[in-house]
Formats: C-alpha cells, structure tokens, sequence
C-alpha cells in the first residue's frame, strides 16, 4: 500500500478519537507544532527514519523529550506508531491530519504566487471570493513573491490551479501562435 | 500562397487580435495534477482527481498524453511523442476530452502518424475536420446488415475460394516472409478499377511497428501502381514510442469510420497485430498492470476484438444510419448508411504455430483467415495460401454468382489432389483415375500462381477457373499453364468482350459456358491440343 494510503488511516482514526474526546483543537495545535520540529530538527527525524534503532529504543528517547508536552492521547499515539512500525511515516500522518481537520472545519488552504507582494486588500478580498466559490468557512492563504511570473498571480487550492500569471498567458499565446 | 510583402502591418495587428482574443480571459479554477514520474513513454502523476479514463490530458511542455490508470493515489498516463521536454515536478492540466484524431478527406494519398500528423512533407493537412475518437463503440446489431458485395482482392485463390466481403474481417496469418504484407497490397492496387470508376473503397494501410525502410517501400510501390490517391497510410514505425505504436490500428479505424459513417465503402489493413499487441504488453507492464499468459495483459483478446468489431457493413437506411449508436458529434452533418468497413488484420506467426496466444485470439475474433505458408512459398507457390485450412465465414454471400458456380468445383478438386498428392511419387503404379485426379490437381495448383501487383479482374478470373475446372487444360503441359492463361485472356478481351461484360454483371448460363469453352479450345489449338 502507499504512504499516503497507510498514513491517511492513522490520521483519520487519531481525529476521530480526539472529537470523541473533544479535544481536537489542542491535538492539531500540537500536531502543528510536532510538524514544525520534525522539519527543523534533522535529528529527530534521522532517529524516527532509521530502520537500524529498535522501536523501543526510539521510544526511550523521545519520552524524555514528548512526553511532558503532549497531550496523553497524541504521545499514545506515536508511540502505536511505534509499535506498528510506521513512525517512518510521522510527517505523512501530521499532514493527513490537517488536511482532515481542515475538511472538517470547512477549512481551505490556498497557495497564492504573486510576481510583486500584494496588498492586503487584495488579499482579502481574494479569500473572500474563494470562500464563498468553494464554500468554505475560512481560508487560509500562503504567499510567496516570485517574480519569475513578470505580473499576475497564480493561485492553488490543492491540484485546482488558476494561472492569472504573465508567464502563464505569454505561454498560452505562444502556444497558440505555434499552434496555427 | 501570399507573399510577405503583400501582408499590411493592420492586418497583422487583427489575426493576432483574433487569435490571442480566447487567451486574455478571465479564468476558472482548473484541475491539474503534478508529475511524479515520467520514462519509458509512461507519465504516473499526482493529483488531477476528476480527469475520467481515456482522457486527454496536456503536460507544461505542451506534450500530450492519454489517461489509462486511475489508481488511489496517481494517474498512469502515456505519453504520445517525446517524453523529453517532460519533467518531474511539471503541472499537467486536462484537456476535457477523449483522445481523438482530426480526420479530413484530404488525408487521401497522404502519410500520416497516429496523431493525424502529415509525415511526408507535403504540407499541412487542409480541413474540415471531422473528429473521430480512438476508443469509440463499434455500431450495434439493428445499424448493421450482412455482408451482401464482394470485396475483390484480384488475387484468384483469394476471390475464387476465400471470398472476401466488404464489411468483413479477415485475418492473414503466417510466419515472417511468406507475403502476407503482399497479399494486402494487391488487395489495395485492384481497388483502383473501383476509384476510376467513381466508386472508390478508400484504402487505410495501418503500417504498425515496422522497419521505416519498409513502409517507404510499400509507399512507393501503391504510388508506382497508383493507389495512393484513394489510399491513406497510418505510420507508427519501429522507432515510435510504444503507445503510439498501440495506438496506429486505432487511429486508422477512426479513420476508416468516417468513411464507413458516410456512406462510402473503406478497406483497412493492420500490419501487424502481432506487433500492436506486443506494444500494449509494452505499455501495460510499465503501467504495473497484472501480465498474464505470455506476459500479455489480461485485456489484450478485448484490445483486438473491440478493433475488428469496428468493422462493419452499416444497414442502407440513412434515417437508421443517423440514430447509430455513439457518432461522433461532428459526423451528424454528414452521416449516410450503406458504408461498409472491410478490415484486413495481419497476424505473425512463429514457425507456423498458430495455436500461440494472439494468433488464435484474433483467428476466434475474425470472420475467417488466410493462410500462408513457408512451405508452398518457397516450392513457388505465390501467392503461399494453403487452401486447406484458410476460410472465409461469410464472404461465400457476397461473390459474384458466375464465380460461385464455376468456383465450386475447384476447392473440392484441390482438396482431393492434396490427398492424392502423397501418392504422386510413386508415379506409374496408380490407376488411371487417380492420375487423372492428380493431373487436374497440378493444373489448378499452377492456374492458381499469380505474380506480385497483377492482380486480375473478376470475369478474367472466372474465364480462368472455368477452364481449370471444367478439365480442359488436362492435356496442356504443367509448365504451358501460364502461357495459356495469358492468351486466353487476350483472346477473350479481343474477340468475346460482351461475353466478359455479361460476366462481370453477374450471369453465367449454359450457353454462355459453352462459349467459354469453345475459346478455350481455339487458344488451346495454338498449343497443339484438339480433343
């Protein structure tokens, strides 16, 4: 089976749990913060990614360190992970728990590449036309400034791509042009 | 052509004003996908959730692909042309549509690929356009009627004893270099009676896997006997991509269903199959689908049948015609019935095993075979068909009656001198009529050789065989066969033209035999036989 597949069934039924436990809010906040450390600290994942350490002994090490900090159901459930043999797979799962978390609030992430940064007006009154286009409750927009765009924006939600850019519509022309 | 200098700069400003007006607009959310993997003309991409099987879809580069896998996490697509200008990481977008090739009537004398892109160097192919999908449904059973014309291929042994007609399939199979290629050939050069006359069978040579050599070869040789102006060749060399090569065979059939859609007759060659099917093996593995038997996948019987079910003899009510099932939008206009599509698959045997997974696949799925063999080619039989084991299902209702009734005889004659033909060697020893029996055999076997491109034309072919079999040639000696047949043609076209008109049209009565073989015998005089 693919990562993909193995990590998203352990992320659905940690976010199941933690709505019967109603703490879903903190389990994400902290999964958002376990996200944030496994990408900085290149340890951390070379200990959680190694086959070479035993499953007990990478629990050992990170009790001391996650143990304290994470609510009871999460540290469980790394150390289940543990346990299975899938905690190679920690990031993989992180993620698939947002994107379901994100669903169930009604929450979309888009991804916005702009040539020049754009004003906050802008901004807003993007997110609240994506808002009420995909009906959604709230968006969350990311933003990068690439000016290899010359003007316009790109904007992305998941694999739904609109290329507002310059380069996109300078290719289209061209392709058009060639296609005559 | 105008020249550059006759073009103003205004004018130049509105075409492109014209052209890029579509570009500019305001846009919608697209869904696109991200390669993940891309090689051996195979691309798995991440993403593009709503694309449907079949789909056409674009990658950044402006290649095209095809969509055949929809997995859980990926889409497996093929690529059609390079897989260069793709990379890893590229956005692919859809294309909301089933892959499709423009077909255009100007396509006539031209070489294409499968992608409909002219291949000759003479220029674009002019329009308009009709789109005819790759993948389309084959009509059902109320558009379709039997097969009721012939389909002449000017080779006797064909015409006399496998009749071919037109909405039929039938396989030719052997093994490599026993003139399979050339039987198709002919087939195509003795359309051309029929486009002089005003009522062509569209020729679609589908040349698939082959050496690039070859198929310039078989190029040139229709353009020397003049059948490229109703002939379309599909190329897909050795060279190709394998997808593209899968793809060839459907790319002529959504050619000749244009044809066949409008009411005019087509004929199809696939050259070979045997080399299609290894390509979609090709494709298959590197898609990851399960192989079975000879690591064939578990579709390939369907990947040949749906083919050759598009080959039919459409039903002659135009209101009918026009309600078949899944035409294409673009054919509305101008669909017609009474069309046919005859199609002339090519099968490669390995050392004449026939019983081999493909091979008797496409035996069950065609209405009939022709054999060939290595043995009888290389003792001078040519055309090689072994008459024994080739047949043709329905093409018996579609022959022409003056053949039927003298051709009756000469398959049986030639099965009982097959029997006997063991027993020739011991030369002296048999009885007179087992000797008379092979002698007419030997006969018939030498009446039947016809040298490559000569194909002959219908009433020459009865003349012929009525003569064979009626035992007149029985005192003529084996190696004087040729010659006689010669003469005698030319003594029919000069002194008995209304008499081979009357042929032609479908009559053959007592006294019209009997002037046949009064012809005959004035030629055979000139050998030094009376009888």
């Amino acid at each position: 089976m693919s990562p993909r597949v193995i990590a998203g069934r352990y992320a659905q039924a940690l976010f199941e749990l933690s709505l019967r436990q109603k703490n879903t809010e903190q389990i994400a906040a902290e999964i958002h913060a376990l996200l944030t450390l496994y990408k900085e600290s290149r340890l951390l994942r070379n200990i959680l990614e190694s086959p070479i350490y035993t499953g007990p002994r990478k629990a050992s090490w990170l009790r001391p360190l996650l143990e304290e900090r994470l609510s009871p159901l999460l540290w469980n459930f790394i150390l289940l992970l543990i346990r299975r043999g899938r905690e190679y797979l920690l990031n993989e799962t992180c993620e698939a728990f947002i994107a379901i978390y994100d669903a169930h609030k009604k929450r979309i992430r888009a991804y916005l590449r702009s040539a020049q940064p754009l004003p906050e007006a802008i901004k807003t009154s993007l997110a609240d036309k994506l808002r009420t286009a995909l009906g959604a409750s709230e968006v969350l927009l990311t933003e990068k400034v690439e000016p290899s765009l010359i003007g316009g924006f790109i904007l992305e939600v998941g694999t739904q791509v609109a290329d507002l850019s310059v380069r996109g519509q300078l290719r289209e022309i061209q392709k058009n042009l060639l296609s005559n | 052509m105008t020249s550059i200098t006759e073009l103003r700069p205004d004018e130049v400003t509105k075409i492109l004003e014209q052209q890029l007006a579509g570009t500019l607009t305001s846009k919608e959310l697209e869904d696109t996908g991200i390669v993940l993997q891309v090689g051996d003309g195979i691309a798995r991409i991440y993403g593009l959730t709503e694309v449907q099987s079949g789909e056409l879809i674009e990658f950044e580069g402006g290649a095209r692909g095809i969509v055949l896998n929809l997995e859980e996490d990926n889409v497996g697509a093929v690529v059609m042309g390079r897989t260069e200008s793709i990379h890893e990481g590229d956005r692919v977008k859809r294309l909301y549509r089933v892959a499709s090739i423009q077909v255009s009537e100007k396509m006539l004398g031209r070489v294409i690929n499968p992608l409909g892109e002219p291949l000759d160097g003479k220029g674009p192919i002019e329009g308009p356009f009709y789109e005819s999908p790759y993948e389309r449904k084959a009509p059902g059973v109320i558009y379709r009627r039997p097969v009721n014309q012939p389909l002449q291929t000017g080779i006797k042994a064909i015409d006399a004893m496998i009749p071919i007609g037109r909405g039929q399939r039938e396989l030719i199979i052997g093994d490599r270099s026993t003139g399979k290629t050339a039987v198709a050939i002919d087939t195509i050069i003795n359309q051309r009676e029929n486009y002089e006359r005003g009522e062509p069978v569209i020729c679609i040579y589908v040349a698939c896997g082959q050496k690039a050599s070859t198929i310039a070869q078989i190029v040139s040789t229709l353009e020397k006997y003049g059948a490229m102006p109703y002939t379309i060749v599909v190329s897909a060399s050795a060279a190709d991509p394998a997808p593209l090569i899968f793809l060839a065979p459907y790319a002529g059939a959504a050619i000749g269903e244009y044809f066949r859609d409008t009411g005019r007759h087509a004929l199809i060659v696939y050259d070979d199959l045997s080399k299609q099917a290894a390509a979609y093996r090709e494709v298959s593995l590197l898609l990851r689908r399960p192989p079975g038997r000879e690591a064939y996948p578990g579709d390939i019987f369907y990947l040949h049948s749906r083919l050759l079910e598009r080959a039919a003899k459409i039903i002659d009510d135009d209101t009918v015609a026009a309600r078949m099932n899944n035409l294409p939008e673009s054919f509305r206009p101008v669909v017609k019935g009474g069309g046919s599509l005859t199609a002339l698959p090519i099968i490669e045997t390995q050392a004449g095993d026939v019983a081999a997974y493909i091979p008797t696949n496409v035996i069950s799925i065609t209405d009939g075979q022709i054999y060939l063999e290595p043995n009888l080619f290389n003792a001078g039989v040519r055309p090689a068909i072994n008459v024994g084991i080739s047949v043709s299902r329905v093409g018996g209702a579609a022959q022409i009656k003056p053949m039927k009734r003298v051709a009756g005889r000469l398959k049986l004659e030639l099965a009982q001198y097959r029997e006997l033909e063991a027993f020739a060697k011991f030369g002296s020893d048999l009885d007179p009529a087992t000797m008379r029996q092979i002698e007419r055999g030997r006969r018939l076997v030498e009446l039947l050789k016809q040298p490559q491109y000569q194909t002959m034309k219908v009433e020459h072919q009865v003349a012929v065989i009525f003569a064979g079999t009626r035992g007149l040639l029985d005192k003529l000696p084996v190696d004087k066969v040729r010659l006689f047949e010669q003469q005698y043609i030319q003594f029919l076209e000069a002194g008995h033209r209304p008499l081979l008109d009357k042929i032609r049209a479908g009559q053959l009565d007592e006294a019209m035999e009997a002037e046949l073989e009064r012809a005959a015998k004035q030629v055979l005089a000139g050998f030094g036989i009376t009888a």
